[in-house]
């Protein structure tokens, strides 16, 4: 792999009343952030189980971030 | 029916527009490979959230017969809730509808705009493929009964059956005691005790069951069934119907003897406060055991407070109001409080202490004491020793929670605080719910709560309850619930320990879980614990949110 | 509902936003006045919140979203409740509603127009830690978020230079309005919660204390703000114009106690929850709170309390409050006391933070007045005297709720809105 060129493809899973509201305000306050980070909104993090990381990680995502 | 997506992209004024290439957006989105057989009406608005916008969306919606519905906007925190009514007012089910979030998580935080246009693709893709996976969904109506169950008849107790009870809504009243009433007997609240007991008796909305306890609760918020058992006759026992319940059974005094340095071998003259209200209520003075008034009086502050780890709030004040008492009865008494902490949380508590001690009662600050019959040895918090020998010594022993608050907890499957009170399902923004949905918490049931706070909380429960269970009104649960595939579950019960609403319960019969859509909020606890993946929540099943994963990452 | 019944709730803290969305869910119509841009009180002040150290806006921003989204709520900001006459079930209330010159309807919330603005003012809502515009929100976060324009500082509306158009031409979705008038809204409304909340004890009267003297003496909500990510620093915990950490802080408790008379119930917890959060992200630092009694009145305070005192903090008994000085020494803050054994000590450290005693809200006199409620010595309002237990003002049909009636904390403010809202609903019943 190209060390230069490597754009990561990072899966954020968000609680809807935290974290994605703080991306929300991150967005609102113009702050800039990596385009590598694609947001699923989740109505709980806890929500997220071992099927939908190990998929997550098949179709392509070089790392996951669950945030709430 | 074939599909017809409509895909509506937003400028919101500059907002999006200027930051990411909408023609080239549109472009873009109008030749995907994968959607190259659905019928894609793909436009864009300046703004979708106008009264304008969204007359043009419904318009759209309704014209172009749309079967799913996409926008492309802002954060479903802004503007969700203003689409999903758009689509009510039409045929289109508003969960065959999807908000994709390209203003806050693209326009607003990727300052190139090729690479912004480019992600801002990739979401709508995403809420393409997802909208797709979607099911209709529809809200259900339950019927609700407005009656409510009080269980403690207590200041608490008693003052929410008064506030309940009316035409349309009826109350029982239960206690295990023999008659009404609680602990609340001293001073000023005697006659407010004796005034609430005499309004319960004229209530015709108010059943009172007195040596009476529950025996079994099933059910949920406005479909209670109740049984309840007598105290004297386990056989004998009552079934009810109600839409709420209220817990209210108090609190008991931690008992001092169980600490080695409370060694007064059962002195007399060495009482604790309930014993003391006890004694002033049946004599209207206090006295010494041989009837005489006490010239010098000990009161010992905090007992036991380092053992149940919490302070109970209300006894300072209370043992201040006992030395006043006291001074009113015989003006040159000897009075020393022993305290640790002062807690006087009231806006009133301040001056009462500032007036007791001008007229000459003493305070000193402990480390450490011990109690031998009358005797009170102690440290300071400067280390230094002294001794109190006085006539009367006055324990504030530590309020702890009910010795039934356990087997009622497990009965109503509510949680209890680490202190052993029951525990509010949000101790800030909800604290008279139990984490139960339609089971209330009030008094010193809940944690130390002296005759205002327990009156106060009295009245919030019935506030909370009068705009739940509204007489006549269905109840609307939520829509976006779990729910377990018969055929996948192996019935480990997993899924009933992480439920944070006891949504969840145990089909013996079946062998396999259930979930209570009455009672499910959706937040997917159960689904991330499933070990053979049998739970799915509504709207956020895995292969929906497969679609959005897939598409990010293209 | 046909006709619903109407309600008036004056104060969008925790207390006014939890009375209302119960109201609008009982099927009643709310006004919900509140004299600031924005709603939400005091605890979007807070970054985080006791006892659990949860992040304030994630609990209170839901709340706040709901509210401005309810069909059945009017949230009237900018406004003051001027009168009301008559009587419970038929109050006829005039609100007095100042103009924020910014369409509530047509502004996104972009934020294009601040920049422009040639005006630079404090902010006050940030306690003057940073600046602001004349056309300006409080705080990022702020909802609604929509600027308002301060009349009495923008050129344009004082007439100092009437000719700047610089946040008309910026916006672009016409929604700056000069033309805007302040109004008078009439309203009838069954029953009245006031919630108004609280305002701080001012530390200048404690000249010992050398606020305002010394840069390194901060109040408690100045403190909050440092403290909040959407704060004048990001949450950075820099001292006052510089970009230095403090390496040693003193946290001074009842500061003002024996001026107003009580103790403000919060200050304990709330001193704990800043000692916390600074050894969190300084963890070198040494903090010192000196205290001279401590008021835990949840359940699960002493818990976290003692964390603090095992962890973070070391706690020292002050035996006289009066007796404490503030001065500097050695390029530091000399904070002396007396202790326990009433003889004068003294530590030298980066930062002081003076929890400041809670007082009745600036607003309380001149709303008690147009409500004809009477207020207790310390000027908050009394709670009917003859109704124990209740949360009944001395007007029939006017309830109150939270920090208007009393210092207390969330938990407290809520259970009274929720036994106000019974009182309303009750009152409605009959």
């Amino acid at each position: 792999m190209e060390k230069e060129n490597f754009k990561p493809q990072i899966v954020g899973f968000l609680c809807n009343w935290c974290t994605y509201a703080a991306a929300d305000q991150a967005g609102a306050s113009r702050k800039e952030i990596d385009s590598s980070l694609n947001v699923v909104r989740v109505m709980c993090s806890s929500r997220i189980d071992h099927n939908l990381l190990l998929n997550t990680y098949f179709s392509g995502a070089d790392g996951i971030l669950v945030a709430g | 029916m074939s599909e017809k997506i409509g895909i509506y992209v937003c400028e919101c004024g500059p907002n999006i527009a200027d930051k990411v290439d909408i023609e080239n957006i549109m472009d873009e989105i109008s030749k995907l490979e994968d959607f190259k057989n659905k019928e894609l009406v793909v436009k864009k608005h300046k703004l979708l959230c106008s009264n304008e916008g969204k007359e043009f969306l419904e318009k759209e919606i309704n014209e172009n017969k749309l079967t799913h519905l996409v926008c492309a906007a802002c954060s479903p925190r802004d503007h969700d809730t203003t689409f999903i009514n758009v689509c009510k007012k039409t045929h289109l089910n508003p969960y065959l509808y999807r908000i994709v979030n390209i203003r806050e998580h693209c326009a607003w935080i990727i300052p190139d705009k090729d690479e912004a246009t480019k992600k801002a693709i990739q979401y709508i893709h995403a809420g393409m493929n997802r909208v797709l996976y979607q099911d209709s969904l529809f809200e259900k109506e339950l019927d609700s009964n407005p009656d409510v169950l009080v269980i403690g008849g207590g200041i608490a107790g008693m003052e929410a059956a008064l506030n309940l009870a009316g035409k349309q809504r009826r109350v029982f009243l239960i206690d295990k005691e023999e008659t009404l009433g609680g602990k609340a007997a001293f001073l000023t609240e005697q006659n407010i005790v004796q005034q609430k007991i005499s309004d319960i008796q004229k209530n015709n909305n108010i059943k009172v069951f007195t040596k009476t306890v529950l025996d079994k609760l099933i059910g949920f918020m406005g479909n209670f069934e109740i049984v309840l058992k007598s105290t004297e006759n386990p056989d004998e026992t009552t079934e009810l119907l109600a839409g709420a319940l209220v817990v209210a059974i108090g609190y008991e005094l931690f008992n001092s003897k169980k600490l080695s340095e409370f060694n007064y071998e059962d002195n007399d003259d060495v009482i604790n406060s309930l014993e003391l209200g006890r004694m002033f209520s049946e004599n209207k003075k206090i006295t010494l055991k041989n009837g005489k008034e006490p010239k010098s009086v000990t009161l010992v502050h905090c007992v036991g407070r380092e053992k149940v780890g919490f302070c109970s709030k209300i006894c300072c004040n209370y043992m201040l109001r006992i030395s006043n008492y006291l001074k009113e009865q015989s003006s040159n008494i000897k009075i020393t409080h022993l305290i640790k902490y002062l807690n006087l949380p009231y806006k009133e508590d301040q001056n009462y202490y500032d007036k007791i001690k001008e007229k000459g009662v003493e305070f000193i600050r402990y480390s450490d004491l011990s109690v031998k019959g009358t005797k009170v040895e102690y440290t300071d918090i400067n280390d230094k020793k002294g001794k109190l020998e006085s006539e009367l010594v006055i324990l504030a022993p530590a309020m702890i929670a009910s010795k039934d608050s356990e087997e009622l907890a497990e009965m109503l499957n509510i949680d209890l605080h680490e202190t052993g009170y029951f525990q509010e399902i949000h101790q800030k923004i909800n604290p008279v719910s139990s984490t139960t949905d339609g089971i209330f918490i009030i008094g010193s049931a809940r944690g130390p709560a002296n005759i205002v706070d327990a009156m106060q909380q009295a009245k919030a429960a019935t506030g909370k309850i009068f705009t739940q269970l509204i007489p006549g009104e269905k109840i609307i649960p939520e829509v976006m619930v779990s729910e377990i595939l018969e055929a996948y579950c192996t019935g480990c019960q997993t899924c009933l320990n992480v439920c944070s609403y006891d949504a969840i319960y145990f089909d013996d019969e079946r062998g396999i879980s259930v979930v209570n859509e009455a009672v499910c909020r959706g937040c997917g606890n159960c689904v991330g614990s499933c070990p053979s993946g049998s739970i799915r929540t509504k709207h956020f099943t895995n292969p929906q949110l497969y679609q959005e994963v897939k598409e990010a990452i293209r | 509902m046909d006709n619903p019944e109407n309600v008036l709730i004056i104060g969008s803290g925790v207390a006014g936003m939890e009375a209302s969305l119960m109201l609008s869910k009982a099927g009643k119509k709310v006004y919900l006045v509140e004299n600031l841009p924005i709603i939400g009180g005091k605890i979007i002040k807070n970054e985080e919140s006791f006892p659990n150290m949860d992040c304030s806006t994630c609990l209170v921003a839901p709340i706040q979203q709901e509210i401005l989204q309810d069909a059945n709520i009017e949230v009237l900001t900018l406004s003051t409740v001027e009168k009301v006459t008559g009587k419970p079930g038929d109050f006829k209330v005039i609100v007095r509603k100042k103009a924020r010159y910014v369409s509530l309807e047509a502004c996104l919330g972009c934020g294009m127009c601040y920049p422009v603005c040639p005006v630079v003012l404090k902010n006050e809502w940030e306690e003057n830690l940073m600046d602001k515009k004349a056309i300006y929100v409080p705080c990022s976060g702020s909802l609604p978020n929509v600027p308002a324009i301060d009349a009495s500082q923008c050129l344009h509306l004082n007439g100092k230079d009437k000719s700047c158009n610089k946040c008309v031409e910026a916006c672009m979705f016409g929604a700056v309005d000069f033309s805007q008038k302040d109004e008078e809204i009439k309203v009838n409304v069954t029953g009245i919660i006031v919630a108004t909340g609280f305002d701080l004890f001012n530390v200048q009267e404690l000249q010992n204390l050398g606020y305002g003297k010394y840069p390194g003496v901060y109040t408690a909500f100045e403190f909050e703000r440092l403290f909040a990510s959407n704060g004048p620093t990001e949450g950075k915990l820099f001292l006052r114009d510089t970009e230095k950490t403090p390496d040693s802080v003193a946290i001074v408790h009842c500061v003002g106690r024996d001026e107003v008379g009580y103790c403000s119930n919060i200050c304990c917890m709330s001193s704990s929850k800043h000692a916390r959060f600074i050894k969190h992200n300084l963890h070198d630092a040494k903090i010192y709170n000196i205290y001279s009694d401590i008021c835990l009145s949840d359940k699960s305070y002493q818990k976290f309390f003692d964390e603090t005192k095992s962890h973070d903090s070391e706690f020292i008994f002050q035996s006289d409050r009066k007796k404490m000085n503030i001065t500097k020494k050695d390029g530091k803050l000399e904070v002396s006391y007396f202790n326990g054994k009433e003889t004068k000590e003294s530590i030298l450290v980066d930062m002081v933070i003076l929890a400041n005693a809670l007082r009745p809200s600036d607003t309380i006199e001149e709303l008690s007045k147009a409500l004809e409620i009477k207020r207790d010595s310390f000027g908050f309002i009394e709670i009917e005297p003859s109704k124990i237990g209740s949360v009944d003002t001395s007007r029939p049909g006017i309830f109150v709720a939270g920090c208007a009636e009393g210092p207390k904390d969330v938990q407290g403010s809520v259970i009274q809105s929720e036994a106000a809202v019974a009182g309303i609903l009750s009152m409605l019943d009959q």
